[in-house]
């Protein structure tokens, strides 16, 4: 009972939960689900999944990060800017992935060392960033080749596909970096930076690194969008920025810091681009497509914003006592 | 002292780069400080001014209050009011302004309700309402935006009151008619503020700061809905989601001009001159000719020196 207990109690369960109900849903619409639905699956939204990782660890030190879909847009016009010049596909990811990682580190240089509001430095470096993404490549074009492709869809012991490796990897980086005592020093600082201060944690350092690897997941995000597409287009990311903090917030990670882990980022995606499925199969008119999307989402959100708060979860608790009883 | 004081006026900084890109922009083009372009220029920032009225009164009333929905209202706005038709132009103009003003408006009431009444952090609430609201535009235009502007809207753009066109000498009074008696010396005004500053002692006060407060997002609403029917008669055409870029350069524009994030605090006339900045910016730019990648990554970067040089947080170590 007591595993019960936790798991409902857990923050990212309403957002577990958003994920299973449409996934159903979907299951429903199409007529059952299939191996090849969850390899498709994650080969078109593991980019949305691994931008919605590396804003969830801004978050969760009380900042955001918007600029991560400009980062995104920025690998893949030099994953095939390069790939054109002549560079093997596998040098020019690395060259792209360390791009992203230096835009990762200066957001992360500016506010932590020079202590600006986060969410206007990266609207700033998100024009800058998107700027540079335009500047190399103007026009959306130029390919990418096939070997990419054919290792993005590849799986790993006949199973496991790339992305979900990827996405894998992000997940061991940050729990690796998270392991004690980091991890509570980094919810501490979320919930208080005066006090996290006061009691000796180094806030700059922290701030710089959960820009750093949100820099890093953005550029995993640009690797697997432009195996998934092998084309570019400057503005590639535009949106996801937006989107993956929805996400966040739909995965019960509190905008003020400090709530949540980034189990509920990744369910807060797995929300999102299974709702753009189910909306795109359930052949609505194009016209009311997207109105219903924001109106589901803004369900979604609220649905998971009231069952974070404390009233509604206490009484979940009482209800789970009750039937132990 | 006093003299120190006058030197932490939040103004100084804006003005400060008003009167730089203004120098800088006469010995980048030659003409630029020529009526004609100052008039262009005042134009698009007064579009811009009114988003940041909107969005400063959101900033003021604090609970890390944003509003991410005015690019999409005013989208809204711009798509819808023009659809209005009724009779002659002059009427359908008279009829254009409160319905733009109560449509902002509902959005706004939901927004309130949404950050409020239901507790949604407001970033994320105003965000997917613009969602919602961008999803709506589509929904009622059809994806086809087939609007024709009417020659009287049009009209707010080129006729001329004195050396001003009629748009920045409506937006200019009615800038200082909201400073001064809407937010300065109303009794709504003072509880803004306060609900800002601190709620606990606003509700200690006697004031309903939910009520407040949603009121703000009501007001955003109301001003980012007329704005759109500023930004269509100046741009002669609608467009699906042709004001989405306001919704970000409003929030940078009410900080250049000194209003802090954290709320309780600012002024409208700032985000006027934070506008007068960022239109400043873009212009010079477009004037050097430059690739629109170019632009783009030198309006980043300059926003990033103001940003350092303007809002830096106090140090921890007290």
């Amino acid at each position: 009972m007591t595993k019960v207990k936790k798991i409902v109690t857990w923050s990212a369960f309403p957002s577990l939960l958003l994920f299973i109900v449409f996934l159903g849903v979907n299951a429903a619409i199409t007529g059952g689900l299939s191996t090849s639905f969850f390899y498709s699956f994650f080969a078109t939204n593991s980019a949305a999944i691994c931008v919605a990782i590396g804003v969830t660890a801004t978050i969760l030190v009380a900042g955001t990060d918007i600029s991560l879909g400009s980062i995104v847009s920025l690998v893949n016009v030099v994953i095939v800017t390069l790939c054109e010049k002549g560079y093997t596909v596998w040098s020019a990811a690395l060259i792209a992935l360390a791009c992203a990682i230096l835009c990762g580190m200066f957001n992360g240089f500016v506010i932590g060392v020079l202590r600006v509001n986060p969410l206007l430095t990266t609207f700033a470096t998100s024009t800058a960033f998107a700027g540079i993404a335009l500047w190399i490549l103007p026009n959306p074009g130029g390919s990418i080749d096939f070997i990419f492709s054919d290792w993005y869809s590849s799986r790993l012991l006949g199973i496991i596909p790339t992305p979900v490796l990827l996405i894998l990897v992000l997940i061991i980086i940050w729990y690796f970096i998270m392991k004690m005592p980091n991890g509570i020093h980094l919810y501490a600082l979320g919930r208080d930076v005066n006090k996290a201060y006061a009691s000796g944690i180094n806030v700059t350092a922290f701030r710089f690194f959960v820009h750093t690897f949100a820099g890093l997941a953005a550029g995993v995000a640009g690797i697997c969008i432009s195996a998934n597409t092998c084309s570019g287009s400057p503005t590639i990311g535009s949106t996801m920025s937006m989107n993956s903090i929805a996400a966040a917030v739909i995965g019960g990670v509190s905008l003020n810091g400090g709530i949540g882990n980034i189990w509920g980022g990744i369910f807060g995606a797995a929300f999102l681009s299974i709702l753009t499925s189910i909306v795109v199969s359930a052949n609505l008119s194009s016209i009311l497509q997207s109105f219903i999307q924001g109106l589901i989402l803004l369900v979604g959100v609220v649905f998971s914003v009231v069952a974070a708060n404390k009233e509604v979860k206490a009484s979940i608790k009482k209800l789970v006592g009750r039937s132990k009883k | 002292m006093s003299k120190v004081k006058k030197i932490n006026n939040p103004y100084l900084p804006a003005i400060i780069g008003v009167i730089l890109l203004l120098i800088l922009g006469q010995f980048a083009t030659s003409g630029f400080l020529s009526m004609n372009n100052i008039s262009s220029i005042l134009m698009t920032t007064s579009i811009l001014t009114m988003a940041s009225i909107g969005q400063a009164a959101v900033i003021i009333s604090g609970d890390s209050g944003l509003d991410m929905s005015i690019g999409a209202i005013m989208s809204m706005t711009a798509l819808f009011g023009p659809m209005i038709v009724l009779g002659s132009g002059v009427t359908s103009l008279i009829a254009m302004v409160p319905a733009t003003i109560l449509m902002g408006a509902v959005v706004g009431l939901l927004n309130g309700i949404g950050v409020q009444i239901l507790k949604v952090v407001p970033l994320v609430m105003t965000l997917i309402m613009s969602n919602v609201v961008n999803g709506f535009s589509i929904l009622v235009t059809k994806g086809q935006p087939s609007v024709s502007v009417i020659p009287e809207l049009q009209a707010i753009s080129h006729t001329l009151i004195g050396p001003l066109r009629i748009l920045p000498a409506i937006v200019i009074v009615l800038l200082i008619l909201l400073e001064v008696l809407f937010l300065r010396k109303s009794r709504y005004g003072r509880s803004l503020f306060l609900a800002g500053n601190n709620v606990n002692a606003a509700n200690l006060c006697g004031i309903n700061s939910k009520g407040v407060i949603i009121l703000a997002y009501v007001f955003a609403g109301a001003i980012a809905g007329l704005a759109g029917l500023m930004l269509v008669g100046y741009a002669g055409t609608a467009q699906m989601d042709m004001a989405s870029e306001y919704t970000m350069l409003s929030v940078a524009a009410v900080v250049i001009g000194g209003t802090k994030l954290t709320g309780g605090k600012g002024t409208f006339i700032g985000g006027a001159l934070g506008s007068l900045v960022l239109i400043l910016i873009t212009t010079i730019l477009q004037a050097l000719n430059m690739a629109a990648g170019l632009r783009s990554l030198i309006q980043g970067i300059i926003l990033i020196a103001i940003l350092i040089a303007n809002s830096r947080a106090p140090k921890l170590r007290q």
